[in-house]
């Protein structure tokens, strides 16, 4: 374990801070560890930190600490030799961001990023506090990895009833195994897809997770087409139906947003707020182009799927009444004929 | 085909009466649609088809007309009424702008064939025009007496009309006209059609002292149409719906006084959903513009029997066929508005969509389609759809009380 310095002076071995460069793609190329005050930065091999980088002067930069330091000001001081491209000190909160020419010299924020060159330095400080632990974003396998078997006996019972449904008149249920076995192969390589994309930006192939999130969708795409008809039919609600298309887009939105969160999970909060953003935009897209072409909001013209009598709940209306309901659509009809009547008219 | 004596003689005899009616753009010469007439008057009224001129009708800003004789002899025509249900227009020759002067000289005119002198079924009759655009001829053929199962009255000619014939006259031995050249089917041979000469007559003696058309004939067509859909639906709705013989259901089936039906059923031997259908609609629609033909009437049902299929797999293959119908197809109207619900007709429940679409320039008229399906049964149903075009709001909302009243359970099959 080592020993949690807190002295700025320079000391025998001590580690006094640790610098993080980092080359023009993020990669962290080199961590040097400060024994002694002041660090010299720069091309040429008498600095203590040299940087093999054309863009930075031989005698580039100093680090020293700030003698007496205020508590929250900086506790290093930077200051720029012969350079001709400077420093650059990304912008820390509450500090903006600068860049220091030549000759000047400058506090630097705790965990400030600065720009030498075309590297990236951080310097972090043997006393400096330490953010808390941040927990794992991934979730434990093992704490839902036993349901992944029974969501997708429930997907391929699922298939399996509705290939029965769906069978012609001469079919054999080997008929349905290749379309049931396209689903599967569709569905491993969706998720497959998501898990090299874990691989790429968090570091590990993830593949159970997105399983989940594409079962659990299948079920719940499953689960809306049918419920949304059938609460349409039970009550009498053709509203009910012309949800299907918003609740597919929806669901087809949180799906992305599900995968997209296990893929860059730093980044969750942002990209689940993206891909809402796309969604919405989307239907509005949607639903104003339809509303141009057909003046309705929905493709659906009517609720198309008649089930069992027994799912009807509410009883039959005499033909008169219903009739009379119909008048209401005389008015915007008459309407709508009269606008296009101030249009170019070709016979 | 060698031509008859008598149809020598007949071209001899009308050569200097037949007509041929072109439409052309107001601001040059080419032109937009050809058709045919035949001179009615000494003064220069002329008899031909709606269809032909309805462009100009309909576009006056647009378009102008022409006419030609077979001697070369051309100029402007006025247009002075239409007839637009019997597809038929009064016009006047005049001389050409460019060629001021006196009037035209007494035309030469056809006579109509007295009507106390009905034509005997297999007389020989001649129809005469200008085909395709290549020249003035005649086509022989038969008198087959009126089409029958038509709303209209029409001539059935067996003989061949051909596109630009259109308005020009068919006659008989004499070279009396007994009727103007309208249509012929394209799925047969020699099965034409002519408007019988009686309401050529009539719309001579209507419009001979009319102004010009100069505007517009929205107006005009909108009320002839209007009159017409009434008198339809006045029929449709008076006569009583026949029997589907369904075992279960009352199903409207039309008369075929004129509508015409058709049956169909799958085969005795399919072991899934087996099904019955019937297809009732008129044979003629009334021509309006190009895009627009309208005051037509279709019935249609399809009985299904599900019972070896099962409950589930018959309510899927019975959604799929409620699902498979399209609405608001028909050209120049508005997209359809619809209703839909339950409704209840002496105790039989269905599920009833009315879909409504205005046409666009002819205020008042509406295309009317309505589909109404039993949901009374696990595993068996009727699907029935009515359409109507170009009928107004009180008749849609008469034609969908009578149809769905038409529906009702068979006396004996009521639970």
């Amino acid at each position: 374990m080592e020993h949690d310095g807190t002295a700025l002076t320079p000391g025998a071995a001590q580690r006094l801070a640790r610098v993080e460069v980092f080359d023009a793609d993020g990669r962290l190329v080199l961590v040097h560890d400060v024994t002694a005050w002041p660090l010299r930065i720069g091309r040429a091999l008498d600095n203590a930190l040299v940087l093999n980088d054309p863009h930075v002067a031989p005698h580039h930069a100093e680090l020293v600490p700030r003698p007496h330091a205020a508590a929250g000001a900086g506790l290093l001081v930077l200051h720029v030799g012969q350079t001709v491209n400077g420093v650059q000190v990304e912008a820390t909160d509450p500090a903006p961001a600068r860049t220091l020419r030549a000759g000047d010299q400058a506090d630097l924020p705790p965990q400030a990023r600065w720009h030498i060159g075309r590297h990236v330095l951080r310097v972090q400080l043997a006393d400096e506090a330490l953010a808390p632990e941040l927990a794992l974003a991934l979730p434990a396998p093992a704490a839902w990895a036993g349901w992944v078997p029974l969501l997708a006996a429930a997907v391929l019972v699922w298939q399996l009833a509705a290939s029965w449904l769906a069978r012609g008149e001469d079919d054999k249920l080997v008929d349905h195994l290749g379309p049931l076995a396209g689903v599967g192969l569709a569905l491993f390589g969706w998720c497959v897809a998501w898990g090299l994309g874990s691989k790429l930006f968090s570091g590990r192939f993830v593949l159970l997770v997105h399983l989940r999130i594409a079962l659990l969708a299948l079920l719940a795409s499953a689960v809306l087409d049918l419920a949304l008809p059938a609460l349409a039919f039970a009550l009498d609600a053709p509203w009910a139906s012309r949800l299907r298309v918003p609740a597919t887009l929806a669901l087809s939105a949180a799906v992305v947003a599900a995968h997209l969160g296990v893929v860059l999970p730093r980044h969750r909060r942002r990209l689940h707020a993206a891909v809402a953003a796309v969604a919405v935009l989307t239907w509005v897209i949607q639903t104003t182009t339809l509303w141009q072409r057909s003046d309705r909001l929905s493709a659906e013209l009517y609720a198309d799927v008649i089930m069992p009598p027994a799912v009807r709940l509410v009883p039959a209306q005499p033909v008169a009444r219903f009739s009379e309901r119909l008048r209401a659509l005389e008015a915007p009809l008459r309407a709508r004929a009269q606008r296009a009547q101030e249009e170019e008219f070709e016979p | 085909m060698v031509l008859s004596a008598s149809a020598e003689r007949i071209v001899e005899q009308t050569r200097g009466q037949l007509l041929q009616v072109r439409t052309l753009l107001k601001d040059q010469d080419s032109q937009a649609s050809v058709g045919s007439g035949f001179i009615v008057d000494a003064a220069g009224l002329a008899i031909t088809n709606y269809h032909v001129v309805s462009q100009f009708a309909l576009r006056p800003e647009r378009y102008r007309l022409s006419w030609r004789l077979a001697g070369g002899e051309s100029g402007v025509l006025q247009l002075l009424a239409v007839d637009v249900v019997r597809d038929l227009a009064l016009v006047r020759l005049v001389r050409q702008p460019s060629s001021p002067g006196a009037e035209l000289p007494p035309l030469p005119v056809l006579a109509f064939r007295p009507a106390a002198l009905p034509l005997a079924k297999g007389e020989r009759i001649h129809a005469l025009g200008n085909p395709l655009d290549v020249g003035f001829a005649v086509a022989e053929g038969v008198y087959n007496g009126l089409v029958e199962r038509s709303f209209l009255p029409r001539i059935f000619f067996g003989g061949s009309l051909n596109a630009g014939m259109s308005g020009g006259p068919a006659v008989d031995e004499q070279a009396r006209v007994i009727g103007i050249n309208v249509a012929a089917r394209r799925d047969g041979e020699q099965v034409s059609f002519l408007v019988p000469a009686e309401h050529a007559r009539a719309l001579l003696e209507q419009g001979r002292t009319a102004r010009p058309i100069t505007q517009a004939a929205f107006d005009e067509v909108t009320r002839q149409l209007t009159a017409h859909q009434q008198a339809l639906v006045d029929r449709f709705v008076a006569e009583p719906w026949r029997s589907a013989n369904h075992p279960r259901y009352r199903v409207p089936v039309p008369q075929e006084n004129f509508l015409r039906c058709w049956g169909s059923a799958s085969p005795e031997t399919r072991r899934t959903l087996s099904f019955e259908r019937s297809d009732c609609a008129m044979n003629m629609a009334v021509y309006v513009t190009p895009r627009l033909r309208t005051a037509t009437l279709s019935v249609r049902h399809e009985a299904y029997d599900g019972s070896k299929l099962g409950t589930l797999r018959f309510a899927r293959e019975y959604s799929a066929s409620f699902r498979n119908e399209q609405f608001g197809a028909g050209g120049g109207s508005t997209a359809p508005r619809c209703e839909e619900g339950f409704t209840d007709h002496q105790g039989l429940a269905m599920r009833t969509v009315v879909c409504l679409s205005a046409l666009k320039r002819f205020p008042g008229l509406f295309n009317l389609e309505v589909l109404a399906t039993t949901v009374d049964q696990d595993t068996q149903g009727v699907q029935g759809r009515l359409d109507a075009s170009g009928v107004d709001f009180a008749n849609a909302m008469r034609l969908v009380e009578h149809y769905l009243n038409g529906f009702a359970w068979n006396t004996t099959a009521r639970p």
